[in-house]
């Protein structure tokens, strides 16, 4: 699949070096460094170039948002013409001391996300801390994590679903994009015990499904 | 040993009362209607260390009071319990629309923070909003315990709280402040829009997985 990626975080860079790695063409975009996001597509070896937020929609499939809360508005202008694309956003609308979100409930950084960019296929995936996307392995206790992901096209989730998977991440469907509003702050508690609490980023949520009979019948 | 007072006898409120019965804790169910049949079988199936009376006299008794009442009656339960101040309340509503379909309150306050503005000088913590009664009964997974995460403000009691959550299975864990109940409240809906809407049913909870506990 081609991949424009805009936003040259730790997020952005981790999993773009992962899927040009697992054989995906990856184009990084939108970084105050360009010198630094060439040395990250060089590292991401002959699948991944660099070019202009404009340029990543362009070449990819889909694209991938990894911007900063604040930085969604001048990435998306830069970005240009979404109709059509696949957009796969991990922001979440953190506050910049990490204390809480700053919109919710009644709305979502999603479905805020696709009022800037009219007529694309919006999915939504709050992955794990970059801490852990950063290192070899993205098991804790040798288990996978499970991945949220939501959004109102079903050909797009599979995509994203697919891609989450090469991250040998366990995807879960949790629905349409209005579910953005309980999978954005139900990542926060490990950012609050992670970063409120002291806890460290290597930390994060597994839903679980397998029981025996015992354990079911509780009475 | 602790006296624990419920109010609310129904999914949640029962389910707990009855595994911190087993537990060796006294438990004091606190409803409208004590002598009513759904309540005087439930106390019949738990057995001992169990019983039921208004929602005054059960919170009188109690070394800690547990609301488990649906979001609309919460108010009516907290003003029916007299004086909370001093009291140690642990908040596992989720202040649903009536439709399930979302929360009445969130992000700028929440169900909990609400809770101690009605429960004046009350040490509010939130707790057990985040999974199933199904869960609550026994937490775990092959082995594997699902995790509660417990907030508030009170340092003192919250050791308390965390207690009760694991004396029953859970893994407890400390998540913050009370404001933190502007998380857990949206992250307690997740796990009913992934059971109710989803498809995903009652039998799913969410673990805290951590590397620190990988062998290396």
């Amino acid at each position: 699949m081609n991949i424009g990626i805009i936003g040259s975080g730790n997020m952005g860079t981790s999993m773009g070096k992962i899927w040009a790695a697992k054989g995906h063409k990856v184009l990084f975009s939108f970084s105050k460094d360009q010198e630094k996001l060439r040395a990250v597509a060089a590292a991401a070896g002959p699948n991944a170039r660099t070019g202009t937020p404009a340029e990543a929609v362009a070449f990819g499939e889909l694209v991938r948002l990894s911007v900063p809360w604040a930085a969604v508005p001048e990435a998306l202008k830069a970005a240009g013409n979404f109709a059509g694309k696949t957009l796969f956003s991990c922001v979440n609308c953190l506050k910049p001391d990490f204390s809480g979100l700053e919109v919710g409930t009644s709305t979502s950084a999603a479905e805020e996300i696709v009022k800037l960019a009219p007529g694309a296929k919006m999915v939504e995936a709050i992955p794990p801390m970059a801490q852990i996307l950063a290192t070899d392995t993205h098991r804790l206790d040798r288990q996978q994590i499970s991945a949220f992901y939501c959004g109102n096209d079903p050909a797009a989730k599979a995509s994203v679903a697919s891609l989450l998977r090469d991250l040998d991440l366990n995807p879960l469907d949790a629905g349409p994009l209005t579910s953005a509003r309980y999978i954005e702050p139900a990542g926060m508690p490990c950012v609050q015990l992670a970063f409120g609490m002291g806890m460290g980023t290597k930390l994060a949520m597994k839903l679980l499904r397998d029981r025996t009979d015992a354990e079911r019948s509780y009475v | 040993m602790m006296k624990i007072c419920v109010l609310g006898a129904g999914n949640v409120g029962g389910t707990l009362g009855r595994a911190w019965a087993r537990n060796g804790h006294d438990v004091f169910f606190g409803v409208p209607l004590p002598g009513d049949a759904g309540t005087q079988e439930l106390l019949r199936t738990i057995g001992s260390k169990v019983r039921a009376g208004t929602v005054a006299e059960a919170a009188a008794a109690g070394d800690v009071i547990v609301l488990a009442t649906p979001w609309p009656a919460t108010k009516g339960a907290i003003q029916a319990a007299g004086n909370l101040a001093g009291r140690v309340v642990v908040d596992c509503t989720n202040p649903l629309k009536e439709d399930f379909s979302g929360l009445a309150l969130g992000h700028t306050t929440s169900g909990a923070e609400q809770v101690a503005e009605w429960a004046k000088g009350a040490k509010v913590f939130k707790a057990f909003n985040q999974t199933g009664f199904n869960i609550m009964g026994n937490p775990a997974f092959n082995g594997q315990r699902a995790v509660i995460f417990v907030c508030g403000d009170d340092d003192a009691h919250k050791p308390t709280v965390l207690k009760l959550a694991a004396d029953i299975g859970f893994e407890a864990i400390d998540a913050g402040s009370l404001v933190i109940a502007r998380l857990l409240e949206p992250y307690g809906m997740l796990w009913i829009h992934l059971a109710l809407v989803r498809g995903l049913g009652r039998d799913f909870a969410f673990v805290l997985h951590r590397r620190e506990k990988e062998a290396s």
